[in-house]
């Protein structure tokens, strides 16, 4: 949590009951309700739960902590430790305007901590505060991403990273000291005009109603059909011929189960079955048990002749559509050794 | 940017190249067909590992062979994560990619996620994005209208959800399995491995996490081929890599370019050197600094850089010149890793801490003979030594700027008006603890 | 499980360990001590405090690992600060870490002594410190009880209230998560988590709310350092005064393994001791607190009449009852030692046919909670099962007409359910013995002090049938007082015939295993400090068979 002193927080901490709370979260319900169907587990709805408590608060409450880790099914505790740990969730109230300001590295070269300078001394506070009014608060942040346009700068949760509106990019611009002091005229007079800030949505407009995760609390959506994709053929197909004795390997996948090697003497035009081929993982290729296996079968033809070869591998029932196909002419093992042709 | 090298950043230009009406005229979901679910999961897998493309969150691990040890088959669901939590000082090419062209990094999880036995995926943004979190929903919106997601994709027996997290401020969310963590509603810590997150990851499920870039590349891929994706790059760094250079260059910004481009050129393409080149971080904070001779023969690919030390990691390159002060490079660096240390580990929860502020002590002219050894002393403790690579990385930072810029570190020791404090005495003084 | 060991290289020696293990408990076998803080036996690995680092031959060389996380494997090889001086330096990196923004407190800290950080600090640390002041230290703590001491330096949390049984020390916190792993993986229940990040996390429950749970008390056992630490024992003694002695949790009938540390005639503390098959290393809060009530309320003497009279007029005047009487019903305990209830059914043998044994307890029995209680509070029932004592308390009072004297050892009817027990007071003569004034005392005709279970030997047999040992403290309040077997003998000399032939509790025991197969042979060298599970009837009739 990013924040402000210890007696701060304590200070700011709102006089609600967790049915007052629970009251006041009544319209995030809908999308409560689609982020518990996202996540095999609640659990993994509490970041996005504390989310929806500072887009309500504008910060991060206990007590919405506490509702938090009610929508999330963990313990308050819990809830507590991880709220603490990321900075982006307030502990207290800040400005109505949080210009963010990168201190990192790439930002630092490009006059980052001049620009900060230049904040503090236009707003009148020190990077960390907010102003009087309750407008403006500075923090310095570690790298935002936009280095290109270093020195970085958000203004709540949109980027100054082009001379238009926010969020408009523009490759290269960065923003001068001239440049905030417009912005935050801009701002004032925004402020002025509307009283009341819009609600941004924390969660970026998600969609409400996808099918969520299978199995999930509140979930419709099926679990995939275990054979939504073709069964796997054999791939990388060669054979070799040593002398006449012919090696044919391939590569297989683990979920190969049986594999039969069919041969051609008719360049291709009639196969037939010569033989079934182990396809036991082979010691030796990356993978956990259960990899890829590395099979081969041995066939005798008559040296001189060419035969070509391919593999007809089976997951299960499923026939897997035949390998590519390998060819080889079996030649004569010379006297000096050198081996015979290669497909 | 090179005409010829558009593997991912072929709609970054074009107007309106995020939504899907235009993408799709510029081929977006082509692959979204039989091309696809034509294809086994194991060719597939195949495909990736032929295609020699490597992680590019960081680590550079070759991405088929990170898929291969993906249990597909265990009747667990498998989840794919994408890695959007930027973060890495120096490194924006993320975030751009999901500004400009969010459907390339979608239709490149519906490829991996069909490949995987992908049910459900998440795309894990770095909170700060909120901009680009809006545009990944936009875009998914529009993908759920059109059929190229949810049940039956096209018409097909392949179904998948994709859903954004929205993160919430913690660089080390980065670090894979405390992505998972934070995914999962944990502090974003990382866990001890093994086991590795693709055999137990988010939920104990099998889980492949990998970067938006990687995963980007896969429609080209699938359409063209992995030879084809050879044409670039070297043997062990094949294909095309986007960078962001900033610092001292002329024109800061993303660049697509071939692995293994020497830097200098690189430099040349991105406007050229501002000034005279002192040095070059040349993979984001984490990679030890180069200095001018270095940057001078070194070319952008992981073995290269690896050869002198340091390393590609996320692409993101910072040139800086003979007018800056490598120590004042190097402070915020330090001060960012103890910033951002999860608090887990020892070492690094209370030594990066105390290196920043020991570091603190020297820049503020009030150093210490000695306190520049002591610094890189502390440093070489925390390499190494952690769960994850968070405090090696600091350390390797603090390394190689103090060896290859000592004498920038000892002017200020010079100059400081407490060199000549009695240090060995306080050096003797017993354990201040007892 | 296979028996079969696996070599592994330790600083270039072979040696044979356990397959399958932890790297640190394979260390151990082979006489290795690994500095540790977060690792625990009995809790999930975390592998966060690093300092167990060892240097193991990887497929990249030798590589630093921690050795808690690591398991061994046929042919491993690793080199610890015995032959590595990467892994010393690595070892004394991680303790100057830990003393970089902690306290100093150790005069005035109650883990002084026993104080991991401290033991280690001896062992790896820099004896000479580099910490200076001058970098200044990041202290620990929570929102709410940050404070600045008078220094103007920025404080964490002292003394916070965590619950109502601990004090916690935020500063001194060296964020192993032990704490935090118990509350989850053996409480079930958590309420402690480690909140922020980096050198400013801190170990919290949820803001305002207090730690509470029945085993709480054992966060203060396994933190390693004193930022837990037990109201209860707070202040009380410098733990380097305490004797230890070895003994059995009394309270229930899973026999939870403890430590009873005693110093001066006085019980300080009871601990956990670690038993794998029995407790692991947990304790309920109320068994750890049996010591307070312990020296309370203490019957020292014996009542005669509800006159305090010496123990030997007492001894007396129960044998003339005794002796006098018709009929004798003889009361055993669940609560006392196998050897005091032999010696009460060898009692009732010695009067003959006008004694009777009944046994059993009127305590309700609860729910086991998985940790280290079985609920039922009567530890030593088994015993009395083995010995042949029914649980028939109701036919006593059903049939309490028929007797003229009611002998109750060591098990409080009255206090259990006074109700009840009101039938018994039609029987004229009620002896009881007791370790304290219970409410038995109070209705007894004559009462007789005896030790109790922290002052005895004897053997309790707990719910999976598991003999245990209680060892005898030297904190008895009245030298001249028996343990309850002694005063059986001693009341047998008296009131019958045959004196009971017991020169010590080993007689007693002995005797016992007469009665059934299952204790044949028993010893309290068999048993053992950590007990032995005994060898079902069947199976030992069998064997001797
Ligand atoms: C400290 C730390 C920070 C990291 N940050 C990021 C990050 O911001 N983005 C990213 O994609 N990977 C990051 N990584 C790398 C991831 O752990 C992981 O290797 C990557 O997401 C895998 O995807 P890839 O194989 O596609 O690269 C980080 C790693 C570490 C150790
Ligand atoms: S090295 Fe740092 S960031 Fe990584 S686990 Fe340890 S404390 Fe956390
Ligand atoms: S916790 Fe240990 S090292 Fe710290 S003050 Fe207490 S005794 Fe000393
Ligand atoms: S309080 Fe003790 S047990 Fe808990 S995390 Fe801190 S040091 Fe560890
Ligand atoms: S005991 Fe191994 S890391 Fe703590």
């Amino acid at each position: 949590m990013s924040g402000c002193n210890a007696q701060a927080i304590i200070d700011a901490q709102l006089d609600l009951t967790i049915e007052q709370v629970r009251e006041r979260m009544q319209p995030y319900t809908a999308r409560v309700a689609e982020l518990q169907r996202r996540y095999a587990m609640k659990r993994g709805v509490l970041l996005q739960a504390l989310w929806l408590i500072q887009e309500e608060f504008g910060w991060v409450p206990r007590i919405g902590i506490k509702w938090a880790a009610e929508v999330s099914d963990v313990s308050p505790v819990h809830a507590y430790g991880v709220a603490e740990f990321y900075t982006m969730y307030r502990k207290a109230p800040m400005g109505r305007f949080l210009i963010q300001v990168c201190e990192g590295m790439c930002c630092q070269l490009k006059g980052a901590n001049d620009l900060i300078a230049h904040l503090e001394q236009a707003l009148g506070i020190h990077a960390g505060d907010t102003t009087e009014d309750g407008l403006f608060t500075v923090l310095r942040v570690q790298c935002l991403a936009a280095c290109g346009n270093g020195p970085s700068v958000l203004i709540n949760d949109e980027f100054l990273y082009g001379p238009g509106e926010l969020n408009e990019h523009q490759e290269g611009w960065s923003p001068s000291a001239a440049d905030l002091d417009r912005w935050i005229e801009r701002l004032r007079k925004e402020a002025e005009a509307k009283p009341q800030p819009d609600k941004v949505d924390s969660l970026g407009d998600i969609m409400l109603d996808t099918k969520g995760h299978p199995g999930s609390d509140g979930a419709s959506g099926a679990p995939l059909p275990k054979d939504y994709a073709p069964p796997p053929p054999a791939l990388k197909v060669k054979a070799e011929s040593q002398g006449s004795a012919i090696t044919v390997s391939c590569l297989c996948a683990p979920e190969i189960t049986e594999a039969s090697v069919e041969r051609s003497t008719d360049g291709g035009t009639t196969w037939a079955a010569i033989g079934t081929i182990d396809v036991v993982k082979t010691p030796g290729v990356p993978g956990p048990p259960g990899g890829p296996k590395t099979p081969s079968y041995t066939d005798e033809i008559a040296v001189g002749s060419t035969a070509a070869y391919r593999i007809v591998a089976r997951e299960a029932e499923r026939e897997a559509r035949p390998s590519a196909v390998a060819e080889v002419t079996a030649a004569a093992v010379s006297d000096d050794g050198e081996e015979g042709g290669k497909a | 940017m090179t005409a010829a090298c558009t593997v991912l950043s072929d709609l970054f230009a074009v107007e309106n190249g995020h939504t899907l009406e235009v993408a799709r005229k510029h081929g977006a979901y082509e692959t979204v067909g039989p091309m696809l679910f034509d294809k086994s999961q194991f060719e597939l897998i195949e495909w990736v590992l032929d295609s020699g493309l490597r992680g590019r969150g960081g680590a550079g691990f070759p991405t088929g062979l990170k898929w291969r040890t993906v249990p597909r088959k265990m009747g667990k669901p498998v989840y794919l994560v994408i890695n959007a939590d930027e973060g890495e000082p120096g490194t924006f090419k993320d975030r751009f990619c999901m500004e400009k062209d969010p459907h390339k990094l979608i239709e490149g999880m519906i490829i991996a996620g069909f490949a995987l036995n992908v049910r459900t995926a998440y795309i894990y943004v770095r909170g700060e994005m909120l901009p680009q979190i809006r545009r990944l929903n936009e875009a998914l919106k529009e993908c759920y209208a059109a059929g190229l997601l949810g049940e039956n994709i096209q018409g097909s027996r392949y179904s998948l959800d994709i859903y954004v997290h929205r993160g919430a401020g913690a660089y080390i969310c980065g670090e894979e399995t405390a992505l998972i963590n934070s995914l999962e509603g944990y502090k974003g810590q990382p866990r001890l491995k093994p086991p590795f997150p693709t055999v137990s990851g988010a939920f104990a499920n099998p889980t492949c996490v990998n970067n938006v870039e990687t995963i980007m590349a896969l429609p080209w891929i699938l359409k063209n081929g992995p030879q084809a994706y050879r044409q670039w790059g070297t043997e062990r760094s094949p294909g095309t890599k986007l960078f962001s250079i900033s610092g001292d260059i002329g024109k800061p910004g993303v660049y697509e370019i071939p692995l293994g481009m020497p830097m200098l050129e690189f430099f040349d393409l991105a406007g050229g050197v501002d000034g005279e080149l002192l040095g070059c971080i040349p993979g984001g904070s984490s990679a030890p600094v180069l200095n001018k001779e270095e940057c001078e023969t070194c070319t952008m690919d992981y073995e290269a850089l690896g050869a002198l030390k340091s390393m590609l990691g996320s692409g993101a390159v910072m040139p800086f010149n003979t007018t800056r002060d490598p120590v004042r490079i190097l402070e915020p660096i330090a001060h960012f890793y103890a910033h951002e240390s999860c608090g887990q580990c020892t070492p690094c929860r209370e030594g990066t801490g105390y290196a920043d502020r020991v570091f603190q002590r020297i820049v503020a002219g009030e150093g210490r003979a000695g306190d520049v050894d002591m610094f890189f002393d502390l440093a070489a403790n925390f390499e190494w030594t952690t769960i994850c690579p968070l405090a090696t990385a600091d350390a390797w930072a603090i390394k190689s700027f103090v060896s290859k810029f000592r004498e920038h570190f000892d002017k200020y020791i010079d100059a400081s008006s407490r060199k000549a404090d009695e240090r060995e005495l306080a050096d003797l003084r017993p354990g201040g603890f007892m | 499980m296979s028996d079969e060991k696996i070599t592994i290289t330790v600083d270039g020696v072979e040696h044979q360990v356990t397959p399958g293990v932890q790297l640190i408990e394979a260390l151990k076998e082979c006489a290795v001590d690994t500095p540790h803080f977060c690792y625990h036996p009995d809790l999930s690995i975390a592998g966060n405090c690093r300092m167990c680092l060892v240097e193991a031959e990887g497929p990249r060389g030798p590589a630093l690992m921690i050795s808690c996380h690591m398991r061994v494997m046929p042919g491993l090889k690793v080199n610890t600060d015995a032959s590595s001086e990467r892994v010393r330096k690595a070892r004394q990196g991680v303790m100057e870490f830990l003393l970089v923004n902690h306290p100093l407190d150790c005069p005035i800290c109650d883990k002084a002594g026993e104080c991991t950080l401290q033991e280690n600090y001896m062992e790896a640390g820099r004896h000479e410190s580099r910490l200076e002041d001058a970098v200044g230290k990041v202290y620990k703590g929570a929102p709410d009880f940050r404070f600045t001491d008078t220094k103007g330096q920025d404080r964490g949390g002292k003394n916070v209230d965590l619950g109502d049984t601990i004090s916690l020390d935020q500063e001194r916190c060296i964020l192993c998560s032990r704490c935090v792993r118990f509350m989850r993986e053996v409480a079930g229940d958590e309420q402690l988590y480690i909140a922020g990040r980096g050198d400013t996390a801190y170990l919290t429950t949820f803001p305002g709310d207090k730690l509470k749970h029945d085993y709480d008390l054992c966060t203060t056992d396994i933190c390693p350092v004193g930022a837990l630490t037990g109201k209860h024992f707070r202040f009380q003694q410098r733990v380097w005064f305490l004797k230890k002695t070895e003994s059995i949790a009394p309270d229930d009938s899973l026999g939870a393994n403890i430590t009873v540390e005693h110093n001066k005639d006085r019980v300080w503390r009871l601990m956990p001791r670690r038993n794998v098959d029995v407790n692991k290393s947990w304790i309920h809060n109320d068994t750890r607190l049996l010591y307070q009530g312990l020296a309370e309320n203490r019957l020292t003497t014996a009542l005669v009449d509800g006159s305090v009279a010496t123990l030997s007029a007492g001894y007396q005047a129960a044998a003339a009852a005794v002796k006098k009487a018709n009929k004798v019903a003889l009361v055993a305990s669940g609560h006392l030692t196998l050897e005091d209830n032999q010696a009460l059914v060898a009692l009732a043998e010695a009067l003959g046919d006008k004694a009777e044994v009944f046994g059993g307890s009127w305590l309700p029995v609860a729910e086991g909670d998985g940790i280290a209680r079985s609920g039922d509070p009567v530890a030593n029932r088994r015993s009395c099962e083995l010995l042949g004592i029914a649980d028939n308390l109701d036919q006593l009072t059903a049939r309490s007409e028929e007797f003229d004297c009611l002998v109750v050892m060591g098990n409080d009817l009255w206090g259990a359910a006074a109700a009840k027990a009101a039938a018994l007071e039609s029987i004229a003569a009620r002896i009881v013995l007791s370790s304290w004034h219970d409410d038995s005392v109070a209705k007894a005709t004559v009462a007789i002090g005896v030790r109790c279970w922290a002052e005895v030997r004897g053997v309790f047999i707990n719910c999976q049938d598991r003999a245990q040992l209680l060892n005898a403290c030297p904190v008895c309040p009245a030298h001249e007082m028996d343990p309850p077997w002694q005063a059986l003998c001693r009341l047998s000399g008296l009131a019958a015939d045959r004196p009971l032939p017991y020169a010590g509790e080993l007689d007693a025991l002995k005797a016992a295993g007469q009665r059934h197969e299952s204790l044949r042979g028993l010893s309290y060298r068999a048993i053992g400090p950590s007990g032995v599970a005994l060898v079902p009837a069947a199976e030992a009739a069998e064997a001797s068979a």
